[in-house]
């Protein structure tokens, strides 16, 4: 095992059985909780302040301090999980849903607890229905252990958890829009303010939202203390993250590593360096939305949240897609521009025509048809909607393919001149349209 | 009032048990609007597809008038409005799997079942997508037949598995495709929201606001293009009523 590989939320978890009541208590699971039953749910949220614990779902808003946000004393709450995970890259919350469900539903307790919710519920998106199969049977299995539901472990607090399934749609997994989703409606976001989840959320109630991975964290710090916790990672970017290896490299996987882990040793040592000896052209390395990250920038960039923004760029949501040099940036950015075009959900003028321009002009000159104002048009479109859109999916269309332009901006001019790709044999196709889904 | 009405209310889609089944769903939140989706889910599974009558029936089991409910259906990819092939082949071409080689999987699953992404088989066996991430991109590229994934694809893969298809003997559960259903309800008209709910005046004689919006689609136009109204799109030019 590479020694870069820090083994806490993903310990064991190839081993048969983890996914059992029995398999989970043998691996130290429910240990947490019983101590979380015998602390104020003050002292919980404290001990994740003090481990310095943030999301993991793309925005890194610190998990402690979002919690302090919401009113006291007002009831009912709730806690949500987003296991919404549709970031195109991203697939670390499945893997430890599939193979440790267990951990996920002791974060839901613990969180629950810390938040003192009334009613837990974890948000799966449509697509997971394996996994939502086999989040039931462990939900059941702790029920069975009155580990949810009334009473529970006999002290007193209780606590349900419902499973929701998504049904197909990316912006879902946006807070605001998953909690309209949630509470019955289409799954649109609503604009923060008023409608911060921790005042006015689920129902307009008070509600802490937090990703998978970020709950998992939450045993895992209660037991061994937020001293612990901090002991890999760096100062600021605490602990360990479950990095989302895809692309062209030799390994693709999810490596649990402590955040600050040079870029290329993840690439190179831990995902079995680039495919076919090939060499890296760039990355994304946050998922779609994160802003690229060329071979040379790598060289000097760790996986933490300060130097990935002092490249330009953020950790998101762990995905890091690896891109080699025979890779055209262009097609590469025309898929990204219609996915966003594609899941915009309407409702903001910046966003819902922003994301349809851009995937009309990316294709166009990957079609062979772009005219050398195209490259600005790009940007411009970009700055008209980045910081004027209802939500970050706006942002999140406008980021990467703004850097694109920029970075590989000879690659597009490339494109005008040849009237097409000029790295391939290249058949222009259509944009994907949404019709056969309907 | 609203349980005296579910109480008379018959149902002519979803089954006694179905309508129990959704019931002890939405006791599990705190509105029951929240158990739209995980009951609309039910009615795909029994029938294919989402009918007129069955999001009806769904409404009926939560107390709720349909219109809530056709507009959150609409919403969501998932659900399906017209009948599909028994098996769903969704691949993803998003960016993991397109730089590890989606498209000419892509391409080889339409040689193979003879339909562009989007079409179904001509004997109904597969309808076949182009979907976004799947979140099996450590596997790409990856795919999923009726919500089951298959993973690190390669197009020899695609033809053995058209193949497996083709002679039954996929491990996964065939679905049910909504031809009988699309045989014996009302298929939604998402174009045309509310048409399938009441029926309106004759022209000229109701004045109703859903009459200026049919009469003047010139002006108006016939839906948006966007993706977000995606609900409200026909793939054909057939005539609205
Ligand atoms: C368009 C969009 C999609 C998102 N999708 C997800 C998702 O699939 N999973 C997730 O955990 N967070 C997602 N987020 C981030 C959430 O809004 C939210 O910040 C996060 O779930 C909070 O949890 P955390 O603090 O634990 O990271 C998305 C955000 C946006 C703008
Ligand atoms: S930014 Fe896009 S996804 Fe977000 S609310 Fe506006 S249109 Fe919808
Ligand atoms: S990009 Fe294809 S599964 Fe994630």
């Amino acid at each position: 095992m590479s020694e870069l590989l820090v083994p806490r939320l993903t310990r064991d978890i190839d081993v048969a059985g983890l996914r059992s009541y029995e398999g989970y208590r043998l691996w130290g699971g429910y240990r947490a909780i019983v101590k979380g039953l015998r602390m104020a749910p003050a002292d919980i949220a404290q001990a994740v302040s003090d481990s310095g614990l943030a999301g993991r779902g793309g925005a890194g808003f610190p998990t402690g301090r979002k919690w302090s946000l919401m009113p006291r004393d007002r009831h009912p709450r709730y806690l949500v999980a987003n296991a919404d995970e549709s970031e195109p890259g991203t697939f670390k919350d499945r893997y430890l849903m599939e193979r440790n469900p267990h951990l996920l539903i002791e974060g839901v307790l613990l969180a629950a607890r810390a938040v003192e919710a009334d009613q837990a519920f974890i948000y799966v998106r449509g697509e997971y229905a394996e996994i939502q199969e086999i989040l039931e049977r462990a939900l059941d299995e702790a029920r069975a252990h009155n580990l949810v539901g009334d009473n529970i472990l006999g002290s007193g607090w209780n606590l349900d958890v419902v499973i929701h399934g998504g049904a197909g749609a990316y912006i879902a997994g946006e807070e605001n829009a998953l909690l309209e989703s949630l509470n019955g409606n289409r799954g649109r976001p609503r604009p923060k303010p008023p409608y911060f989840p921790a005042a006015i959320g689920l129902y307009d109630a008070p509600t802490a939202l937090n990703n998978v991975e970020t709950l998992c964290n939450v045993p895992l710090i209660v037991d061994n203390g937020a001293d612990w916790f901090r002991e890999v990672g760096t100062e600021k970017s605490t602990g360990t993250r479950l990095m989302c290896l895809s692309g062209q490299v030799n390994r693709p996987g999810i490596y649990e590593v402590a955040q600050g882990v040079p870029a290329l040793a993840l690439i190179n040592e831990l995902a079995g360096g680039m495919r076919d000896g090939k060499r890296l052209k760039c990355v994304q390395p946050g998922g779609s939305s994160s802003q690229f990250l060329t071979a040379t920038q790598l060289e000097d960039t760790t996986m933490d949240a300060d130097s990935l923004r002092a490249h330009g760029t953020m950790g998101g949501s762990g995905a890091v897609v690896v891109i080699s040099e025979d890779q055209c940036m262009v097609e590469y950015t025309a898929r990204l521009a219609d996915f966003y075009y594609r899941e915009s959900c309407g409702k903001c003028t910046p966003c819902r025509e922003g994301t349809f321009w851009l995937s009309r002009i990316v294709r166009r000159i990957e079609a062979g048809g772009g005219r050398q104002e195209d490259i600005d048009l790009i940007v411009d479109v970009c700055n008209n909607i980045d910081g004027k859109s209802l939500c970050a999916l706006g942002e999140a269309a406008a980021w990467p393919i703004r850097s694109s332009v920029q970075q590989f901006t000879d690659e597009y001019r490339a494109h005008v001149d040849a009237r097409g790709c000029p790295f391939k044999d290249f058949a222009p196709r259509a944009p994907i349209t949404v019709e056969a889904l309907v | 009032m609203l349980e005296q009405y579910a109480e008379e209310a018959t149902y002519t889609v979803l089954t006694a048990e179905e309508v129990a089944r959704i019931q002890e769903l939405r006791g599990r939140y705190p509105a029951g609007r929240s158990a739209i989706l995980p009951a609309l889910w039910i009615l795909q599974h029994r029938e294919g597809i989402l009918t007129s009558e069955g999001m009806r029936d769904v409404a009926r089991a939560l107390d709720l008038p349909p219109g809530p409910v056709e507009a959150v259906a609409s919403f969501y990819s998932m659900f399906f409005f017209k009948p599909h092939g028994k098996y769903v082949l969704e691949m993803c071409t998003n960016i993991s799997c397109l730089v590890t080689g989606a498209m000419p999987v892509l391409r080889r699953f339409e040689d193979r079942l003879g339909t562009r992404a989007g079409g179904t088989t001509a004997d109904g066996l597969c309808t076949l997508l182009e979907v976004e991430c799947l979140g099996a991109c450590g596997g790409a590229p990856a795919a999923q037949v009726n919500h089951r994934f298959v993973e690190n694809l390669t197009p020899e893969k695609a033809d053995a598995l058209v193949v497996e298809m083709r002679a039954g003997r996929l491990p996964q559960h065939p679905f049910a495709t909504g031809e009988e259903a699309a045989a014996r309800e009302t298929l939604v008209d998402l174009a045309n929201p509310g048409a399938n709910r009441a029926k309106l005046p004759a022209d000229g004689a109701g004045g109703s606001v859903m009459d200026l919006v049919k009469g003047s689609q010139t002006l108006i136009g016939t839906g948006s293009d966007h993706p977000g109204e995606r609900g409200y799109r026909e793939r054909s030019g057939e005539p609205r009523s």
